[in-house]
Order: structure tokens, then C-alpha cells, then sequence
């Protein structure tokens, strides 16, 4: 009876320690999400630029000291948002990624397709939220959860593209419909 | 059984689902799902989303990382020889600007915390745009904690370190081709 008990007791024990590690791994990248949100120390749907990254980055681990980067935490839980600004012409890469609260890329808009000057994205919850495409320049991006993170990447290379850049995150904007 | 066993027993429970949590995901360098090209490691077809630990290890590493279609990151800790990287040894990564079919691609060193190595230059990287080469496009890049003449890249004082390959909006043949195509090799210097 007693070894019986031990059996038991050892196999609830094992699938404890098996669910443990597995919604740890499974959920590791929604925490480092909701980390990252809460050490911006930034309200939600707003434009976050840190300046050129540099050895004093201690936040993200393999930062690419070669990128410019802006970030915007989002929540479409109640309205959407418009994201406008600008891309550089096709000699400076320049991207923008969309990421779920797991961290998972669901689009990225690029310059390298086409994609040059002024543009309107409208990160929307709803399905049915539609903004007509228009010249490469106006997009509906349909958000896969809604909180999560827009970051614009910028190759920057000489003092040139820097300037360039620091004019580009500054028109990078987001408003709540 | 009391309240407290059960309640020692189930802290027994985290505490051994956390460590085996955490040996899986640091296990990466295993990673049936990465391959391995003379020093690196990497993959052109991120399993993002559909495999929990592979989306967790590449989450802890890479925060924020594309999907292959936009960017391949191939990661090396270790010399052709199989060492670790270790700034006890100098090493020389040679490659030929040619040979990496992309719009963009780097060369990054970074410290064991894979954080960028503090160094009086500002010096962390190389890139297609700034790395000098021959007339044939050969580069040698010398990775040394002591200065160099030409593409020097610091490495820390007495640590290991690593470096991580970017290929932004590479050709696709030349994707298809990543896990044999030659890739910069890394060698410790004085013993080529």
C-alpha cells in the first residue's frame, strides 16, 4: 500500500516537473514581452528612439550596432492605430517588423520591395478595418494579438544615413483612431 | 503526507521544471534544427512559432529577430578547430566580400553576456560598406584585445567571446545554399 502510494506520489511529482518546464518554455517570450514593456517605462502607443547603439546597451542581448532603431508598444485592444512616416530610398535598408506579445515577427514592411517615401499603416484588431492599398504607400496590417511591439530598423553606415536616420524616427508617428 | 511535504514537494517540482527549462533552452549549440557551417550555426528556416523551444532560445538570444525571408543570423562561439573563442588566442576571420549573395550583411563581436565588448575604438563590427579589402574583394578581419592595422575588431580582455554572421535580404539561391556554401572562416592566429 505504502509503495503503491510512492508510486503515485512520484508520478504526479514527474508530471509536475514535465507541465513546469513546458510553460516555461512555452511562455518564456510573452514574459520577456511584458518585461520589455515594463522596463520602456513608456505608455503604450507611443514612439520609443534610443539613440545609436552602443556598448552602454544593456537591455537587449546582440543589439546591431549597425541599425538605428525606434520602438512602439502597442494595444489595438480598443481602437486601431495609424503608424505614418518615412522610408529612405533603397540605398539605406529600412524596415518596419510587427511582433505578437510572444514576440513573433507577423509582418515586415521593407524599402527593398518598392516601398519609398511617405506611408500610412493601420494596425488594426478587426478584420473587417480596411484601409484601400494605395501606391505601395497605404497599408492595413491586421494585428495577430492585441498588444505587442512595432520596431523600425535603419541601417546606418556613415554620418550621412545617421543624419538621415534621426530625420526619419523624428516623422515616425502613431495615433489612436 | 502533511501540508508542508506537499508544499516542499511541489517547490521541489519548480525548482527542477525550471532548471531543466533553462538546460534546454542554453542547449542550443545541440539544436537538431540548426546547421552548422565551419564555425557557424544558424538556420534559414526559423521554426518561429511552431516550435516552443526553438522560439524561446531564439527569443532569449535574439530579441526581435525576422523571419529567414528577411534575415538569417548564423552565430559562432567556436574556432574552424572546434575551440571556444577565447581572447587567450588571437584569430583572424577571413572571407570574400563576393561570396555573400545580400543586401546587407555584418560581422559582430560580442562578449560572453552577448552583449557588444566595451572598447576605446567603438569598434564592434564590420559590414559589407566598411570592411577593406583586396581588388578581388578578399577581407581579413583580426579579432585581438591589442589594437591592429587594418580591419581590427576588439575583443575583450581575458574572456570568451562571440561573433554573429547578419545576412539581410539575402539571394535566395544563396540561401538555399547556406548550410554548404563557404562562409568567413575563423582561425587562430600562428597556427595557419
Amino acid at each position: 500500500m505504502k509503495k503503491a502510494k510512492l508510486i503515485i506520489y512520484g508520478v504526479v511529482f514527474g508530471m509536475l516537473v514535465y507541465l513546469i518546464q513546458y510553460l516555461l518554455i512555452a511562455y518564456l517570450p510573452n514574459v520577456l514581452f511584458g518585461l520589455a514593456k515594463v522596463l520602456s517605462r513608456k505608455p503604450l502607443n507611443t514612439v520609443i528612439s534610443p539613440p545609436k547603439t552602443d556598448a552602454k546597451l544593456r537591455r537587449v542581448v546582440l543589439p546591431n550596432p549597425d541599425f538605428v532603431y525606434s520602438v512602439i508598444f502597442y494595444d489595438v485592444s480598443e481602437h486601431d492605430v495609424v503608424l505614418t512616416g518615412e522610408f529612405p530610398d533603397t540605398s539605406q535598408y529600412a524596415c518596419i517588423g510587427f511582433y505578437g506579445n510572444n514576440l513573433q515577427p507577423y509582418r515586415v514592411i521593407n524599402n527593398q520591395t518598392g516601398v519609398t517615401g511617405s506611408y500610412k499603416i493601420r494596425l488594426t484588431a478587426n478584420n473587417s478595418s480596411k484601409l484601400a492599398n494605395n501606391a505601395n504607400r497605404y497599408f492595413t496590417v491586421q494585428a495577430k494579438t492585441k498588444q505587442g511591439s512595432i520596431l523600425m530598423r535603419l541601417l546606418v553606415t556613415d554620418s550621412v544615413h545617421l543624419k538621415q536616420a534621426a530625420e526619419i524616427q523624428r516623422k515616425l508617428m502613431i495615433a489612436e483612431m | 503526507m502533511n501540508t508542508w511535504k506537499y508544499i516542499l514537494l511541489v517547490l521541489l517540482a519548480i525548482v527542477l521544471g525550471t532548471a531543466i527549462a533553462a538546460f534546454r533552452i542554453f542547449s542550443y549549440e545541440n539544436s537538431s534544427a540548426l546547421f552548422k557551417n565551419g564555425n557557424w550555426m544558424g538556420t534559414t528556416d526559423l521554426p518561429l512559432g511552431r516550435d516552443n523551444l526553438i522560439t524561446a532560445q531564439v527569443t532569449l538570444l535574439a530579441m526581435y529577430a525576422f523571419p529567414s525571408e528577411e534575415a538569417v543570423y548564423l552565430f559562432a562561439q567556436r574556432d574552424v578547430d572546434g575551440n571556444l573563442l577565447h581572447t587567450a588566442n588571437d584569430y583572424r576571420i577571413s572571407g570574400n566580400i563576393n561570396l555573400i549573395k545580400a543586401k546587407y550583411w555584418s560581422i559582430t563581436a560580442y562578449g560572453k553576456d552577448l552583449f557588444l565588448i566595451p572598447n576605446e575604438a567603438s569598434r564592434y563590427s564590420f559590414n559589407y560598406s566598411n570592411i577593406k579589402t583586396d581588388t578581388t574583394g578578399n577581407f581579413t578581419i583580426i579579432l585581438s584585445p591589442t589594437k591592429h592595422n587594418g580591419n581590427w575588431l576588439p575583443t575583450p580582455t581575458n574572456a570568451r567571446f562571440n561573433l554573429l554572421l547578419r545576412i539581410y535580404k539575402g539571394e535566395k539561391e544563396y540561401l538555399k545554399e547556406l548550410s554548404t556554401t563557404p562562409l568567413p572562416s575563423i582561425t587562430k592566429m600562428g597556427i595557419e
